[in-house]
């Protein structure tokens, strides 16, 4: 091959002629290329990245007599590549073969606890007993019942505006308390 | 890297050799086509009123389109062997293109420029004869394009299979065209272009059973 840097053209155009080195610096170079490629479409892990890489160069090698040397080699390594790809998903999609996730795996890439159940609630209800009565239920019932601005209005026989204003005080005097947490 | 032992294993058995230009084999599947055509209208003979048909512009325009949608077809096939096909839009595209532009003009003979009765063409005229010639005509084109086709590597199945049944059944329909004295546009639609599409059916099936997919 002497000591020159040649194309992915010019290799496989050797490695059809029946160069056995050149074919094997093609694969080399392109396995990586591939397993990139593959990662970068493997949403919630549903593919194995190596099963698949082997795949498709097994998928290049019974292809390798339609690579037609006057056309970009990456452009035919990546048409069998994106073939394999969404053949394999539409198998795992079609057989259902969707993994579980485990909340384990991923509660630290949650933004809150997952744990989070009515036990913790007594702590946050004494938490709430720095505040007013009158502001203590209007926080109770917009955060830990869930209800608009409009019906704890309706619940507390106040304005909109005014039940605004007082959550927000409560706030600031519950982030003055305890901080952010 | 885990796939070290693959790839040298892979190299070891070597590259294939590569397939024939594309462009190449479109001409030598056009050659086959023509020869096919040629040696049935041989067989069976040419209308006798071919000489004064061709000369209306109408049958000349008939004949003509449906000549450019099986080549265009047997261009598409020769580049549908190859995986990265889909950036040859042109070649894909033209032969779906003529087929509707065929399509169009045959229905329009039918729908508007009708001068017979469609239930006659149903009952009387009809001729079970034109319907099978059409699909045995397109049997023998229909599996050497697929031989062609299975040289290469199949990842655009559902076009691979139109582009044959394109191109071997408006072939049949030309062939049948050549070679019967028909003036019904009815029996023309009905028992001529109609059969076309069951060629293309049939080719999706045909197809499906006898390639690997990649």
């Amino acid at each position: 091959m002497g000591d020159e840097i040649l194309t992915f053209e010019e290799r496989m155009r050797l490695a059809q002629a029946g160069d056995k080195i050149a074919y094997e610096s093609v694969l080399k170079e392109i396995a990586p290329l591939i397993a990139a490629f593959v990662r970068k479409f493997n949403y919630r892990n549903l593919l194995d990245v190596d099963d698949l890489v082997q795949e498709v160069l097994l998928a290049i090698h019974q292809a390798s007599h339609t690579y037609q040397s006057d056309r970009p080699f990456k452009s035919w390594v990546f048409a069998i590549a994106n073939y394999k790809l969404k053949d394999r998903l539409r198998t795992i999609y079609r057989r259902k073969k969707l993994s579980e996730i485990d909340f384990a795996d991923v509660e630290n890439e949650l933004c809150e606890e997952v744990d989070f159940d009515k036990e913790n609630e007594p702590s946050l209800e004494s938490m709430l007993h720095v505040l007013r009565p009158n502001q203590r239920q209007i926080v109770k019932f917009l955060k830990i019942d869930g209800n608009s601005l409009e019906e704890v209005a309706n619940k507390m026989g106040m304005s909109v505006a005014a039940v605004k204003v007082a959550a927000h005080r409560s706030y600031a005097i519950l982030i003055e308390k305890f901080g952010q947490k | 890297m885990s796939y070290e032992k693959l790839i040298s294993s892979l190299a070891n058995q070597g590259a294939k050799a590569a397939l024939p230009n594309p462009y190449q084999v479109a001409l030598k599947i056009s050659a086959a086509l023509i020869l096919y055509a040629a040696l049935l209208v041989g067989l069976f003979g040419l209308r006798p009123d071919f000489s004064l048909k061709i000369k209306e512009f109408s049958f000349f325009a008939e004949i003509f389109i449906s000549i450019l949608a099986i080549f265009s077809a047997a261009t598409a096939l020769a580049f549908l062997r190859l995986p990265n096909f889909s950036d040859k839009f042109l070649s894909k595209n033209l032969s779906p293109a003529f087929f509707v532009i065929f399509t169009f003009f045959v229905s329009y003979h039918y729908f508007f420029r009708a001068d017979n009765d469609s239930s006659l063409a149903l009952c009387g005229v009809a001729d079970y004869r034109c319907l099978l010639a059409i699909i045995i005509f397109s049997a023998i084109p229909a599996l050497f394009l697929l031989r062609i086709l299975r040289q290469g590597v199949m990842t655009n199945f559902y076009f691979s299979a139109l582009m044959i049944g394109i191109s071997s059944g408006v072939l049949s329909y030309l062939i049948e065209r050549l070679i019967h004295e028909t003036e019904s546009f009815d029996h023309l639609f009905i028992w001529h272009f109609l059969p076309v599409f069951i060629v293309i059916f049939l080719s999706l099936i045909l197809t499906n059973f006898t390639t690997k997919k990649l």
